[in-house]
């Protein structure tokens, strides 16, 4: 099955993220696919590339890079909601795109799963 | 994007003291530009988006129910809210800003079942 995640969720002040991360290898690893991913609203601090974490703590933007990267999957976060929150400097492997590629990423999926 | 989807955004957060309601109508008209089928349902506390003449001046932010003007722009004519969300808040659906099809019951699960994808922000 080919499955779009739309996450809105923000790392560290909530599990959503977390949770997005734990479906989308859950997914891939059990022979599913991933259309794409969408970070949106608080969600495109996901894609910064300007996070820091405390050695012992999960540093989830970097986990998505690495994922995004190990999987070759196709992710995007959203131009205004990024822009508006100052997220101008996103990881390599989730560039800054368009609306349009949320409802591409709908049309063409079999499932979307929202992560807020 | 040549196939069309219904896609039904489910408003659920009330106008003010958070975006989701802007941000899920930027989703939802881009949606709609893409001319995908677009429906969108106002419950629970998104039934105080579509009040008419509310003031969001003082607080520097845009007033929802201009922006819901928008909807007929991008010919999204299938919005729906919740009875018992109105009903709850003290709000008859001819308090409307917009025309807003009042559904529930075993309507609204069909408009939740026969949708493609439900997005709820």
């Amino acid at each position: 099955m080919k499955f779009a995640l739309l996450i809105t969720a923000t790392p560290f002040s909530t599990q959503g993220a977390e949770t997005a991360l734990r479906f989308a290898r859950a997914a891939v690893s059990n022979g599913h696919s991933i259309e794409r991913l969408f970070f949106f609203r608080d969600g495109v601090h996901n894609a910064s590339a300007l996070v820091v974490t405390p050695q012992d703590e999960n540093n989830i933007p970097a986990e998505w890079q690495q994922f995004c990267e190990a999987q070759k999957i196709d992710a995007v976060v959203c131009v205004s909601a990024a822009l508006k929150r100052g997220i101008t400097d996103t990881n390599t492997n989730i560039p800054i795109a368009g609306l349009g590629l949320l409802t591409d990423a709908i049309i063409n999926a079999d499932r979307v799963l929202t992560f807020g | 994007m040549n196939s069309i989807k219904t896609i039904l955004f489910i408003l659920q957060r009330a106008p003010y003291g958070n975006s989701a309601t802007r941000e899920a109508l930027d989703a939802a008209l881009a949606a709609a530009a893409f001319e995908q089928n677009v429906q969108i349902l106002f419950a629970d506390d998104g039934v105080w988006n579509l009040l008419p003449e509310q003031d969001a001046s003082s607080i520097n932010n845009k007033d929802t129910s201009k922006m819901l003007q928008a909807l007929d722009y991008y010919d999204i004519s299938d919005v729906f809210v919740d009875e018992i969300s109105l009903q709850e808040r003290g709000i008859s659906a001819t308090q409307c800003a917009i025309a807003a099809k009042t559904i529930g019951g075993e309507t609204l699960k069909q408009l939740i079942k026969t949708a493609d994808c439900v997005i709820a922000l």
